[in-house]
């Protein structure tokens, strides 16, 4: 069974006095159990809306969507999902424990088993010293953990995380990257949203890119990225005046390397190497290396959204 | 529908309230009003008494009026922009629940503060005329109801308009609901055929007759007031609120957060 199923789900918002908008045309998906899934697309896409009738914050207007195989809108399904919103704003005059007793007491667990989970939960997101500050003094890296917290609080099998590490400054992400790891080696499945190229490649399974309510691409990322690059970043040294100028000249990539005076670099298609390298030795250049450009998620991603705002026009 | 998620919602509602500043601003004005009223010797006199109950009374039911729409205004509007409400309504928690949830902190919260100026008045009026009046307890208990009606008024009108405007047709509506029962009367006099008297009843029905509420002059001519018309505007006004809560849920659930 997959942890999330969406079937030509659509939507489209009207409102009076406004032509009506389609966020989200026919998307089909399927996320297995397990693993973290990532759910990439300029802004605009339809990632959030997609989240938000997941977790039943927004209706469908067409498809079907399923959590672990229960349709988005029952809410049955929401018992075993936790949620973390683009956005997370909590009630400020509560405090840690409070919040995450209150968020904790829809799940029908007694008292004792809610206390447990708070502790368990607090320590896991390294919020234990803030147990009972209110919501209001925490730092915003705080407050994202807290809002990780509230997801997890009830132990579900299941995370929806909305642009995590939006917003954080460099260590909180690393820490937030960390702590979604840390699920992810628990066994829960986690979907989640990201701007983020580096981190997605860094911890997903899996990623499926949007663009404009459509689905561009999807599939096992070590799958998309293997296979030889058809590029390769040649380094030489030459005298400068020489081929350097030549190249840039005609348009050519090629960068100096700053920290070696008289070195360069160049990327080219691998069926020109040949040429190039014949080029670097006939102008008493000298060949450093030869490198095979490792394909990566961001240039896989500018590429094909490129390519599909160049189809649409 | 869950009572306990409810019972949840109402319970933090009621603790959101009771941590703002400036409902104990507001408390404290009331209860200082009331103070002020009874000190004064003005009032010692037999048939000044009963001008300090209709005072007091009149002083309640603004009051009380004021909360409803004061608390609730914002209840709804509030969470949806704060965003509050996303996280709680991925949980296993309905629409109604939500809504019914906020309504139940609204007026618990209240009912404790009714209660107390409520306590208050009987007390006093004991003190000054060694009798207790047990029809001001009936009248804080119909204020109440009152609230209750206010209360899912301002939040279901909430949902579809903004503050300002909610403000206003809300104020419209308690006004309108005050003079209602006359107004109808008046209007079933003048339509006594069928045809007319349909939109006659559906006006009825629509409008909230708050006149059922008002005790004050029963209270303050020392009538007795029988139980059995309590019981019975209790009862209205518990199917009023509840019949516009559904009419809330309808909203809301069809409303994209």
């Amino acid at each position: 069974m997959a942890a999330l199923e969406i079937r030509n789900l659509s939507k489209t918002y009207r409102s009076p006095g406004r032509k009506p908008f389609t966020a989200l045309r026919d998307l089909s998906l399927a996320v297995p159990e397990g693993g973290i899934y990532g759910f990439l697309g300029p802004n605009g896409a339809g990632k959030s809306t997609t989240i938000k009738i997941l977790v039943g914050l927004i209706r469908k207007t067409g498809g079907e969507a399923y959590v672990l195989g229960r349709p988005a809108e029952d809410l049955t399904s929401h018992q075993e999902m936790g949620y973390l919103p683009e956005v997370s704003t909590y009630y400020p005059y509560l405090t840690c424990r409070e919040l995450l007793d209150f968020y904790c007491s829809f799940f029908g667990l007694s008292r004792r088993k809610r206390v447990s989970r708070i502790g368990e939960t607090l320590a896991l997101t390294g919020l234990t010293s803030k147990t009972d500050t209110p919501v209001r003094e925490l730092s915003k890296g705080m407050q994202q953990r807290l809002g990780i917290a509230q997801a997890v609080i009830h132990d579900p099998p299941l995370l929806i995380l909305d642009e995590p590490t939006a917003a954080l400054d460099p260590l909180i992400q690393k820490e937030v990257r960390d702590i979604i790891l840390k699920f992810r080696d628990q066994g829960k499945t986690i979907f989640f949203s990201s701007h983020r190229l580096t981190e997605v490649e860094y911890i997903c399974d899996r990623v499926a890119v949007l663009h404009e309510g459509r689905l561009l691409l999807e599939g096992r990322l070590a799958e998309l990225l293997e296979g030889p690059s058809p590029d390769c970043d040649v380094t030489f040294s030459a005298e400068e005046g020489e081929i350097w100028d030549r190249w840039r000249n005609s348009g050519v990539p090629v960068a100096r390397i700053t920290a070696s005076p008289q070195t360069f670099q160049a990327r080219f298609p691998q069926k020109e190497i040949k040429q190039r390298v014949s080029e670097i030795l006939s102008s008493r250049g000298s060949l450093l290396s030869v490198t095979p450009v490792r394909r990566n998620l961001e240039d896989l991603f500018v590429k094909m959204i490129a390519e599909a705002s160049h189809e649409t026009g | 529908m869950r009572p306990a998620n409810i019972w949840q919602i109402g319970r933090l509602t009621l603790c959101e309230w009771t941590r703002k500043k400036v409902f104990y601003m507001f408390f404290i004005v009331a209860l200082a009003f009331f103070g002020l009223a009874f000190t004064l010797n003005f009032f010692n006199l037999g048939p000044q008494a009963r001008f300090t109950m209709d005072l007091s009374l009149t002083a309640m039911g603004l009051f009380t009026a004021i909360l409803s729409l004061g608390l609730s205004l914002s209840a709804i509007p509030q969470d949806l922009e704060n965003k509050t409400a996303w996280c709680l309504l991925s949980r296993p928690v309905s629409r109604f629940d939500y809504l019914c949830g906020k309504f139940l902190g609204t007026v618990l919260l209240i009912l404790i503060i009714l209660s107390i100026l409520t306590v208050e008045l009987v007390v006093v009026t004991f003190l000054k005329e060694n009798r207790l009046h047990w029809t001001i307890l009936q009248a804080g208990l119909l204020l109440w109801v009152e609230s209750l009606v206010l209360t899912a008024v301002v939040l279901t009108f909430s949902l579809p308009f903004s503050p300002p405007m909610n403000a206003a047709f809300s104020s419209f509506v308690y006004a309108v609901g005050h003079l209602s029962s006359t107004y109808i009367q008046a209007l079933s006099q003048e339509s006594r055929n069928v045809a007319g008297g349909i939109p006659v009843l559906l006006l009825k029905l629509a409008l909230p007759q708050l006149q059922y509420f008002d005790l004050k002059s029963a209270v303050v001519q020392g009538y007795p007031v029988p139980l059995g018309y309590t019981g019975e505007a209790v009862l209205y006004g518990l199917l009023y609120a509840l019949m516009v809560l559904l009419l809330g849920e309808l909203l809301l659930s069809r409303k994209d957060l």
